[in-house]
C-alpha cells in the first residue's frame, strides 16, 4: 500500500478527502492491510480529539471499554467502507465523507452501550484476578505490583538507567530519556 | 485559522495565495516530492524546529509526566548560552532528586545521597552518521502530518502526528509551540491508541535570563554523597571467549548505533543499541547470575523490558531487551539473538 493511499486515508479521517481519493480507498477496501491501517489511524485520531489520558487506564472497566471501543471503531470503519461500496457512483459526490463519519460515531455510541452492559456483568466477582489479566493484556506496568522482588526491581532499574544513557546523546532526543529515569528512580528506592 | 495541510491534486483553481506559498517553499529549497502535498515538508520543518529548539531555546517551566498511572511533576530549567547547553530537572514530588546535564555529561542526584554520573554513549559504527545531526522519524516507517492547532500551557501550538506504519513501533502526538517549535506536550501511543506516556507542560516561560545559580543542584551542605559512574557503551575485550553476538531479527528501519561490552555495571555483559531515528532499544546479553529477572515481559510506562533465557551449547545466557517499543518487538529481538563464536585474536 503506497504512501499516497495512506495520506488519502488520513485526509478522509479529517473530512478533507476529495472524490478521487475516496474512490481510490473504496476500490481497495477489501484489502486487509488497508482495514488494519484504517483502524489504527482512527484510534490515533480519537485520542487526538478526546484528550484521553493515561490515568484513565487503570480502572478495569475503563480498560475494557477502551479496548472494546477500539475494536468497535475498526469494525465500524470496515462497515462504513462496505456500505459505501454498494452505492452508485453518483452518490459518491457529496455525501460520502459525512456518511462515513456519521457511521463511525454511530458505531462508537453503539459500542459504548454494548460494552457497558458487558462490563457490568461478569467482572463484579473476580475483580482482583481480572485486573491482573487486564493489566498484563494492556502491557501495562507490572512493576507497580508488589510481587516484583527488590533485587529484580534493582536489576530492572539498572537496565533502564543504562538504556537511558544509551539514548541520550548530545541532547538530540530532548530530555525524555532523562525524565523517564527520574520518574523511575522516584519510586524504586 | 486552520492550517491547510493537504494540497488537493485535482483541484482546478489554486488561489493566488497558495501559488505564492508553493513558489516560496520551492525557492527556500524545500525538498519537494511529486505526489506528496507540501504538508509533509511543512511537517518535517516543524520537526526540525522542534529538535533545534530542544537544544537552543532557553526556558524554565513545570511539566507533568506520566508513565502508566504514575504521575510526577518536575521543574526544568534549560539554557543555551555561548554554545553550551545546560539543563536541570528537579523532581517536585516525593523525595528530592535532580538530573543535571551539561552538553553530553549527565549527573543524577538521587535520594539517599547518591550521585550517579552517566557517561554518554556516542554513536559509533557505519550508521552513526545518519543520527548525528537530528533525530528524525524515517518516512518509510512513520507518517508525519500536521493535524491542526491547539493551546498548551497558555501558548499556541501546532499539533503534529507521527504515526507508525507498522506494529513494531509506537506512534506519537506532539504539540509544538508556534514560534519556537519547542515541544510543549507529547503523547506516546500504542497500536490501540492507548496513551503509554504523557508529557505536558503546565507552565513555561521562554526567556533569556537564566542565571548560573538556577542551574546549580540543591545539595545540602555538609552531606557526603556517594559517587557512581555508569560508563558508556564502548567496544572492549572484556567478554570471555571473544564471543560475537548476532541479532537475528530487527524491525525494519532500526539500525545499530553502538555495541560494546560492559565490565562494570552489569558484569560481564554485552550491549547493543538500536534506533530507527525516533525510538530506541538496548539489548543486554549476560551470563545468568543472582538477581537476574524472571523471563517474560515487564513494562514501565512506554518502556518495555523483555527477558529471555538463551540456552546455547552448554551455556545459558540472559538476553534482555529494554526500550520504547511494543513488547512484541522486544520479544522477537530477544528470542533471535544468537552467538557467533569467533576464535580469540
Amino acid at each position: 500500500m503506497d504512501d499516497r493511499l495512506k495520506e488519502s486515508i488520513s485526509a478522509l479521517l479529517d473530512d478533507e478527502a476529495d472524490e478521487l481519493e475516496i474512490r481510490r480507498i473504496l476500490n481497495k477496501s477489501g484489502d486487509d492491510e488497508l482495514r488494519a491501517l484504517w483502524g489504527r489511524y482512527n484510534k490515533v485520531s480519537d485520542v487526538l480529539s478526546s484528550g484521553r489520558h493515561a490515568h484513565d487506564q487503570f480502572s478495569p472497566m475503563d480498560i475494557d471499554i477502551s479496548s472494546r471501543i477500539s475494536d468497535a471503531i475498526s469494525d465500524e470503519g470496515e462497515l462504513g467502507l462496505i456500505d459505501a461500496d454498494e452505492e452508485t457512483h453518483s452518490s459518491l459526490l457529496n455525501r460520502k465523507t459525512s456518511q462515513v463519519s456519521f457511521m463511525r460515531w454511530a458505531g462508537v455510541a453503539a459500542a459504548l452501550v454494548l460494552s457497558v452492559s458487558i462490563v457490568f456483568n461478569p467482572f463484579s466477582n473476580d475483580a482482583g484476578s481480572d485486573r491482573g489479566e487486564l493489566l498484563a493484556d494492556a502491557g501495562l506496568s507490572v512493576l507497580e505490583e508488589p510481587s516484583l522482588e527488590p533485587e529484580h526491581a534493582r536489576k530492572l532499574n539498572e537496565y533502564m538507567l543504562r538504556h537511558a544513557g544509551n539514548s541520550v546523546t548530545g541532547g538530540r532526543t530532548g530530555m525524555m530519556p532523562l525524565v523517564r529515569v527520574a520518574s523511575l528512580s522516584m519510586n524504586a528506592y | 485559522m486552520k492550517v491547510p495541510f493537504r494540497q488537493k491534486k485535482y483541484q482546478a483553481k489554486l488561489s493566488a495565495c497558495s501559488l505564492i506559498c508553493c513558489s516560496l517553499i520551492l525557492l527556500v529549497g524545500a525538498f519537494v516530492v511529486p505526489q506528496q502535498g507540501f504538508a509533509s515538508t511543512e511537517a518535517d520543518e516543524w520537526l526540525e524546529h522542534m529538535v533545534s529548539a530542544m537544544k537552543t531555546q532557553s526556558y524554565r517551566g513545570v511539566f507533568v509526566y506520566s508513565r502508566g498511572d504514575i504521575f510526577s511533576s518536575m521543574n526544568v530549567i534549560h539554557r543555551y548560552k555561548d554554545g553550551v547547553e545546560r539543563e536541570r530537572l528537579v523532581q517536585l514530588d516525593g523525595e528530592m532528586g535532580e538530573i543535571l546535564r551539561t552538553d553530553d555529561k549527565v549527573v543524577c542526584i538521587l535520594p539517599g545521597n547518591r550521585e550517579i554520573s552517566l557517561e554518554q554513549s556516542i554513536p559509533a559504527g557505519p550508521f552513526a552518521g545518519a543520527f548525528s545531526q537530528t533525530l528524525m522519524p524515517d518516512k518509510n516507517h512513520y507518517t508525519v502530518e500536521i493535524k491542526g492547532e491547539g493551546r498548551v500551557a497558555g501558548l499556541s501550538a501546532v499539533k503534529i502526528a507521527v504515526m507508525a506504519k507498522d506494529t513494531y513501533r509506537y506512534s506519537y502526538l506532539l504539540w509544538l509551540e508556534k514560534t519556537s517549535g519547542l515541544l510543549l506536550k507529547s503523547l506516546l501511543l500504542d497500536e490501540h491508541g492507548q496513551t503509554l506516556e504523557l508529557f505536558h507542560y503546565t507552565s513555561i516561560e521562554l526567556v533569556d535570563n537564566i542565571t548560573d545559580a538556577e542551574l546549580q543542584p540543591n545539595k545540602k551542605a555538609g552531606v557526603v554523597f556517594s559517587h557512581e559512574q555508569v560508563p558508556a557503551v564502548k567496544a572492549s575485550k572484556e567478554w570471555p571467549e571473544a564471543m560475537v553476538w548476532k541479532i537475528g531479527w530487527l524491525p525494519q528501519g532500526f539500525m545499530r548505533l553502538n555495541a560494546g561490552d560492559d565490565g562494570v555495571v552489569l558484569k560481564p555483559s554485552h550491549i547493543q543499541v538500536f534506533s530507527d531515528g525516533l525510538a530506541s532499544f538496548s539489548v543486554f546479553i549476560e551470563s545468568p547470575g543472582k538477581g537476574n529477572m524472571p523471563e517474560g515481559k515487564l513494562a514501565v510506562g512506554a518502556t518495555v523490558a523483555y527477558v529471555h533465557r538463551l540456552k546455547w551449547k552448554r551455556h545459558d545466557y540472559m538476553v534482555t531487551v529494554v526500550g520504547e517499543v511494543p513488547f512484541t518487538t522486544a520479544m522477537k529481538v530477544a528470542e533471535t539473538v544468537v552467538p557467533e563464536i569467533s576464535p580469540p585474536k
